[in-house]
């Protein structure tokens, strides 16, 4: 019974490989269902008419691109069916070519660039930086990735502050997150606002979206293979999605093998108890 | 007056900043509004700045370990080299440039997500060694986990369509009040020290103990 509190690391390691391959090989099919979260996210962006302006947030990193990347896709081309314009902005270092690679990925290649998308880069300063691009977005992003006057750009014009914007959609597994825009933009202009982040930061934005202060979550890669079902553009995480389920199966049995001791055991020690605790042993009374 | 001048800025700019949030966009408090604007630029500015010498610092640090030939020089000059080779490239030919794009997307890409993936490995011995039930509390705990890792995956709508449903009421219910508590403390927290710092009771971020 010990040996199952001590199963050896190596063969963990070996059970997980084979558990994530397995599957991305050969896919099991599991059905995926819709969870009404991710529903009301594609439900919120699907309302924007024509020429609405939505700002992206690019906010994550090569890091943790496995998990973000697919709702940034999945969102995008969702954004490019719905024909608005997209303005692409960063307050991570690594955020611009993240946009830069999800653009080229998507349908928004075949768009023209600085009249239906624009990538405007990155801003240091984190929540500051929020603040400051919610007063002034021209004159906190006063270039786009390139180095070119973003103002010199038709997509810009018109676009002063987060009031100018009908959405703003973030994807970032950390700080500065969607509670930051929800502080900076939503706190004054009560700008629209939909959030993509990694599952274990659900609970966290949770609040927020109770509250109403933001519309919408994307939770991890299953928020995103829902997502990708939802704009029929089934990509990645939708792929990973068996993968993912053999995964938490193997956690839980693992779990459940290293409780198997602790449950007899206790049930042995509560038996010797009783045993002790009556002058003749169990069943000893007389 | 090498305390207090301080203290007298740091709270004339937070009050400015705080007072920004609260006033609405009319004419005769635009004063507050372009001083907000000023102020959260120089924010980026300094923060652009600190990003760099964070920089400057890592170089310094890793240097001083290669010249020293201390136990890990290895990964120090691999360290420097990769910055060394971005910074000359990324000033060079920008970060737009093909071979700017070509070591972002071969060579820094691939070997974040690694990291990142690898943390799989250590996350599921983790549970394995850590979850160990020996009360009732800590059975709770496994239950919920257990729940909440079939919910959030197709495999446990899959087996049930209670998992799903148990596992949103997990997350919506009893967690979300406790994360709201939490925040509310934190921001309660904020609030009071911002009030010490601005009455100068809280001075540590001078350098000062009291």
């Amino acid at each position: 019974m010990e040996r199952l509190q001590s199963i050896p690391k190596a063969w963990i390691y070996l059970i997980l490989v084979i558990v994530l391959a397995g599957p991305l090989l050969k896919p099991i099919g599991i059905p995926i269902q819709i969870s009404d979260g991710v529903r009301n996210v594609f439900d919120a962006i699907d309302s924007l008419t024509p020429g609405s302006i939505v700002v992206f947030g690019f906010d994550y990193s090569p890091g943790n691109a496995a998990e973000m990347e697919p709702q940034a896709l999945a969102i995008l081309e969702h954004l490019a069916d719905k024909q608005v314009e997209v303005v692409g902005i960063s307050f991570q270092a690594q955020g611009p070519q993240m946009a830069e690679k999800a653009f080229a990925n998507t349908a928004w290649s075949e768009k023209e660039y600085g009249v239906d998308y624009i990538n405007l880069g990155y801003r240091a300063g984190g929540q500051a930086a929020v603040a400051a691009f919610a007063n002034d977005i021209p004159g906190t992003f006063s270039t786009d990735y390139s180095g070119k006057p973003s103002s010199s750009f038709p997509i810009m014009q018109g676009i002063k502050t987060a009031a100018d914007v009908d959405m703003i959609i973030t994807i970032a597994p950390g700080q500065p997150g969607p509670e930051d825009y929800v502080r900076q933009v939503y706190g004054t202009y009560k700008t629209r606002i939909i959030a993509g982040v990694p599952a274990v930061a659900i609970t966290q934005a949770a609040p927020y979206v109770q509250a109403r202060q933001i519309e919408g979550i994307l939770g991890g890669l299953p928020g995103a293979a829902e997502y990708e079902l939802l704009v029929e553009k089934p990509g990645m995480a939708v792929a990973a999605m068996d993968a993912q389920s053999l995964a938490h199966l193997l956690i839980i049995i693992l779990i459940v093998l290293r409780n198997i001791p602790n449950f007899f055991g206790a049930k042995e020690a509560r038996a010797q108890s009783i045993s002790n605790s009556t002058p003749n042993g169990r069943g000893g009374r007389s | 007056m090498k305390t207090s001048l301080p203290v007298a800025i740091m709270t004339v700019i937070a009050l400015l900043i705080i007072l920004d949030f609260f006033v609405v966009d009319s004419a005769s408090v635009q004063w507050i509004k372009q001083s907000g604007l000023v102020l959260r630029s120089w924010g980026i500015v300094i923060s652009a700045f600190a990003m760099g010498l964070g920089a400057v610092n890592l170089l310094r640090r890793h240097v001083v370990a290669i010249s020293r030939r201390e136990t890990d020089a290895f990964y120090s000059i691999l360290l420097v080299g990769s910055m060394i080779v971005m910074i000359v490239v990324g000033i060079a030919s920008g970060s737009t440039s093909p071979v700017y794009d070509f070591l972002f997307s071969n060579i820094l890409s691939p070997a974040s997500a690694t990291m990142y993936a690898s943390i799989a490995f250590y996350i599921v011995t983790a549970a394995y060694r850590s979850f160990s039930a020996r009360s009732l509390e800590s059975w709770v705990l496994l239950l919920t986990a257990v729940i909440v890792m079939l919910g959030k995956a197709p495999i446990g709508a899959a087996i049930s369509g209670i998992f799903p449903v148990a596992s949103d009421w997990i997350e919506s219910i009893p967690n979300t009040a406790g994360m709201r508590a939490i925040m509310m403390g934190a921001a309660l927290g904020v609030v009071s020290n911002a009030i010490k710092m601005f009455l100068g009771l809280d001075r540590t971020y001078l350098g000062l103990r009291d």
